[in-house]
């Protein structure tokens, strides 16, 4: 992830660009944007928070409403645990919020392990990790919700002129079904380029539908009922018939080529 | 010419073993992290288990070439067969679907592969067992071969990482095309323009170190950084929010990152889709990059 480029669209969308390129926590009064953010599950003493909200800022992660004393900063520049007084969190009418003056000092430090940061506070064991990954039918609004990185993949994206010509001409009315895992790295680079081939056809008879799988999908139902062994799985459906799959990364080519490809061999 | 047709199932395994073990020897931590996959030893037990089965199957190889006690060599090489087919049956049996560390990372299969691949080697193990005579007299010289061979397997795998055979057991050379690397996912055309490709473990210590210096070298005459590891998407997450890179960080499946590195980090210059440099252990300095 390109994680500065990540802040600065996320600050630039909430009309702040202030929450950029600074390592330390602020050391001198002034107000320090944060931006929400729903990457983070927060957990204490074991039970998920539902109710807690965080917030990425140049000097760390803020989480508020966390059954804490006070809100929390997470500094990833000296890995601390600080504190930040109640009235020195400023909330706007949009959600965002900023931070006047500045944190306390230390009340701890955090672990980072196996992907997940751990720090103790007011006695009590609270624990950070990236939110679950998607289940069931999605948007694409959805998925970029949870994964900004897709939005920008989309974005940048070349597909190939030839494919999507042959999508834009493609006549017969088809769903685009797209078994995917939000966690798996493969589907995290091909589904983009999928997207942005769809989107560029400009084909209405084209209809993407989303459906992501656990970790575990090879015992999830939907998975067996597809007879889904590998994600991303792309089956092509026509008057509610299977014309044809796409397993995994094309062996070679482009994934707007494979399903042209696949298309044009199961064309009437 | 009947003597020679005797010898073939024995020395045809023995090969293997040798083969098998080699490619085990040259990066040992990789086969005692597969052996940890199977989930049926914990702790230290791995890395025990993967420096005792190599030099024992360099042992059982050359006995089994050289003729060394052929029968007794043939007998303890089913039996180690059997245990691999055990461990492979039980990993399957609990869900763990990822390929043996039978050839070392070199070459990934199914278990059911490796099932159907050992139930042969089985029958070359049986084979050489019913055809191979015991010899009654001393036989000095290839006694002395096994201990050497014997010797040589257990000082390999302690040396592996000393050993600059990189560009031998990995597919990532000097002069090699990016096409050529599995690296599909990556988000940008790293065919065209100047790249320093950094291949991360993200939950190393001195991952921030390694981070940061890279953030200092991108875009600069290094090129555009760009760093791969291997894993899922959301192990990225707290990795980039600990060490703050200014460059994009890529998952890739491991088994497809492992085909490029024995130890992480590795860091490699792409000019026009071609590898011009590749350093090992830390990222280079900006008077190493032209």
């Amino acid at each position: 992830m390109k994680f500065l480029t990540f802040m600065a669209m996320v600050a630039l969308l909430n009309g702040s660009a202030s929450a950029l390129s600074s390592e330390a926590p602020p050391s001198s009064p002034g107000l320090v944007a944060f931006a929400p953010t729903s990457t983070y599950k927060v957990e204490v003493d074991g039970a998920e928070i539902r109710t807690a909200e965080t917030f990425l800022g140049d000097p760390g992660l803020l989480l508020l409403g966390c059954s804490l004393r006070f809100p929390v900063l997470v500094c990833p520049t000296d890995q601390t645990i600080r504190y930040i007084p109640q009235e020195n969190v400023i909330r706007d009418s949009q959600g965002n919020v900023s931070m006047k003056g500045t944190p306390t000092d230390p009340i701890s430090n955090y672990q980072t392990v196996s992907g997940q940061i751990t720090f103790q506070a007011e006695g009590r064991k609270v624990k950070l990790s990236p939110k679950s990954p998607l289940v069931g039918t999605q948007t694409l609004e959805k998925i970029i919700a949870h994964n900004p990185d897709y939005e920008s993949r989309i974005k940048n994206y070349t597909p190939n002129e030839g494919a999507v010509t042959f999508l834009s001409q493609y006549t017969r009315k088809t769903q685009i079904q797209v078994y995917f895992g939000s966690w798996c790295s493969v589907c995290e680079a091909w589904v983009p380029r999928l997207v942005k081939s769809v989107q560029s056809a400009k084909n209405p008879a084209l209809e993407m539908q989303f459906e992501a799988l656990p970790k575990n999908f090879l015992s999830d139902t939907t998975a067996k009922v597809k007879g889904i062994t590998g994600v991303p799985t792309i089956i092509l459906v026509q008057d509610e018939k299977e014309i044809g799959r796409l397993n995994g990364r094309p062996e070679d080519g482009t994934m707007e080529e494979a399903l042209a490809k696949l298309l044009q061999t199961a064309a009437p | 010419m009947q003597s020679l047709l005797r010898s073939l199932p024995r020395v045809a395994l023995g090969l293997i073993f040798i083969a098998a073990g080699l490619l085990k020897a040259v990066d040992p931590a990789e086969f005692a992290r597969q052996i940890e996959t199977y989930g049926i030893v914990a702790g230290r037990a791995p890395v025990f288990l993967a420096y005792l089965i190599i030099p024992l199957e360099l042992a059982l190889g050359s006995a089994l070439v050289i003729g060394y006690r052929p029968r007794l060599a043939a007998i303890l090489t089913a039996g180690l067969l059997l245990v691999f087919m055990g461990a492979t049956a039980y990993a399957w049996s609990q869900g763990k679907t990822e390929g043996c560390g039978c050839f070392g990372s070199i070459a990934s299969r199914t278990p059911g592969q490796v099932l159907m691949e050992d139930t042969g080697f089985l029958a070359l193990a049986c084979l050489a067992m019913l055809l191979s005579r015991s010899s009654s007299r001393p036989r000095w010289r290839p006694a002395t071969v096994f201990c050497f061979v014997l010797a040589a397997g257990i000082a390999l795998p302690a040396g592996a990482y000393a050993l600059p055979i990189d560009s031998l057991v990995t597919q990532l050379k000097v002069g090699g095309l990016s096409s050529d690397l599995p690296l599909q996912e990556a988000p940008m055309d790293l065919s065209k323009g100047s790249y320093l490709v950094a291949l991360l473990d993200v939950n190393a210590s001195n991952a921030r170190e390694t981070v940061k210096r890279l953030n200092q070298l991108n875009g600069g005459r290094a090129g555009v950084v760009v760093a791969f590891f291997g894993g899922e998407v959301d192990e990225k997450t707290i990795f980039c929010f600990n060490t703050s890179p200014s460059f994009e960080v890529v998952a890739v499946p491991r088994a497809d990152l492992k085909r490029l590195y024995r130890k992480l980090p590795r860091f490699f210059q792409l000019k026009d889709g071609r590898v011009s440099r590749i350093w090992d252990g830390a990222p280079p300095t900006p008077e190493e990059v032209s």
